[in-house]
């Protein structure tokens, strides 16, 4: 076998997915469904894509989630999706046990993305009593690195013994560790594994920093194409080795990567297969989109949720490339659809992150 | 960090790449969307409502091609393509 013969058979997938695509344009299935409990965090993150701390957080009370909660538990079957629970820092919430323990008594699944700094033993103990099923905690370097990153003196040091406590209370599916890799830490990621590889987390994934959010005020943080490659490289070596270290969702690889650093495909999923709630009701496909009045399908506050699932989220239910002329002569738009969502900019509708032109890219 | 535990029971490296990627058939996607929670369940490979997805036809001998056991590869190794022409 040749190396041409596994890239027609990864276009013969990818063609399928293209196809299998169209079909979730108009057959879209919810499988991941976003609750942004709150925009306010103990952090002040160098990259946070939803400008925490900087933007004012409008949040729904108790009793409104409850009504949500109830509304999308009659209208959808619970074990069909993952209640994803997010923020900025959802603990923060003095009510979270409240929502998430109302959640858990209507037969949710659920997991959450935190900064683990406010997990102590007694949050652990009270995460699995309310049945969270995965959590993922953000460690984003070493400890200087993380805690000048995260602007958050010992947020390391915090991050890590929440982790600890969730290892130490057991009974999740799965502890994942997310790392946001920027160009002054790319150096760190050896040592990094080093670390992972010690701890009984279930997965480890590294992300490469995105164009959003306060990040696009810190250009130079942003990964060159050298160290886009290099990080390839890092993972596929190690998924080789049939360690659980994976790339985020985002973004065509092209054939040489596609498949080689993550398990799926890339498919942006929103609005086809995830959808969000904000703090402050709006509803829209995923949370790291930028935040534009056009973009806003409705607002849980006034309107029913599966109504809008299955009547709005046009823009999302077809690809991008339809939108760029960026895309118009790349030989990869049916297998890319014009890319990610939440990189996209809608001012010059064109892709922040295309990765055509690298000299990695293959197709 | 626990081993993924992959068990590839095909001969070649190349051949187990290829039954790695129609076993997964090429749409789940194991990390939800960028800053998600990892998900509690495996995925399963989605069928669309036509019924008409089946990557099964990849897996024909004249795509994959003979095992050859002269190579000496792990079984349990997924590599990379260029170490194989």
């Amino acid at each position: 076998m040749t190396k041409e013969t596994l890239y027609n058979l990864k276009r013969e997938q990818l063609k399928l997915l293209s196809e299998y695509r169209e079909q979730l344009y108009k057959n879209p299935v919810l499988k991941y469904l976003f609750l942004e409990l709150t925009l306010r965090c103990n952090e002040h993150c160098l990259h946070c894509g939803s400008n925490c701390g900087d933007v004012p957080s409008v949040e729904m009370n108790l009793e409104q989630y409850k009504n949500i909660l109830d509304q999308v538990a009659e209208d959808f079957d619970l074990t069909s999706f993952l209640l994803c629970i997010t923020g900025g820092e959802p603990l923060l919430r003095k009510d979270f046990f409240d929502i998430m323990g109302y959640a858990a008594s209507l037969g949710y699944r659920w997991g959450m993305t935190s900064n683990g700094t406010l997990i102590t033993k007694d949050v652990a103990a009270k995460l699995k009593a309310c049945k969270m099923k995965t959590i993922s905690i953000s460690i984003d370097g070493m400890e200087e690195s993380h805690d000048r990153f995260r602007r958050t003196p010992g947020g390391y040091r915090k991050a890590m013994e929440g982790i600890n406590n969730l290892i130490e209370e057991g009974g999740f599916k799965n502890i994942q560790v997310t790392t946001v890799i920027n160009h002054s830490n790319m150096q760190e990621l050896d040592r990094l594994y080093e670390i992972f590889c010690e701890m009984d987390i279930d997965s480890w994934r590294v992300i490469g920093i995105e164009p959003m959010g306060r990040a696009l005020d810190h250009p130079e943080l942003l990964l060159t194409e050298e160290d886009q490659n290099y990080l390839f490289d890092f993972i596929r070596e190690k998924r080789m080795e049939d360690m659980p270290v994976t790339y985020g969702c985002s973004h065509f690889l092209g054939l040489k990567y596609e498949k080689e650093v993550r398990e799926a495909y890339f498919t942006c999923n929103a609005g086809i297969y995830a959808a969000s709630i904000m703090s402050n009701g709006d509803i829209t496909a995923c949370l790291d989109i930028e935040r534009r009045p056009e973009l806003i399908q409705g607002n849980i506050l006034t309107d029913n949720f599966k109504n809008v699932w299955e009547n709005k989220f046009e823009c999302f239910r077809q690809g991008l490339d339809k939108k760029s002329s960026q895309c118009s002569d790349c030989p990869a738009k049916a297998f890319c659809a014009g890319g990610a969502h939440h990189s996209y900019d809608y001012d010059k509708n064109e892709q922040r992150i295309c990765f055509r032109d690298s000299f990695f890219f293959e197709i | 960090m626990k081993k993924m535990g992959r068990k590839l029971i095909v001969g070649t490296a190349m051949a187990a790449t290829a039954v790695a990627l129609s076993a997964c058939g090429g749409i789940k996607d194991p990390n939800v969307c960028v800053y998600g929670p990892p998900p509690d369940e495996p995925e399963t490979i989605s069928i669309p409502a036509s019924g008409e997805y089946d990557p099964s036809g990849i897996l024909e001998p004249e795509t994959i091609g003979e095992f050859d056991p002269s190579t000496e590869i792990n079984e349990d190794v997924y590599g990379p393509p260029e170490y194989f022409e």
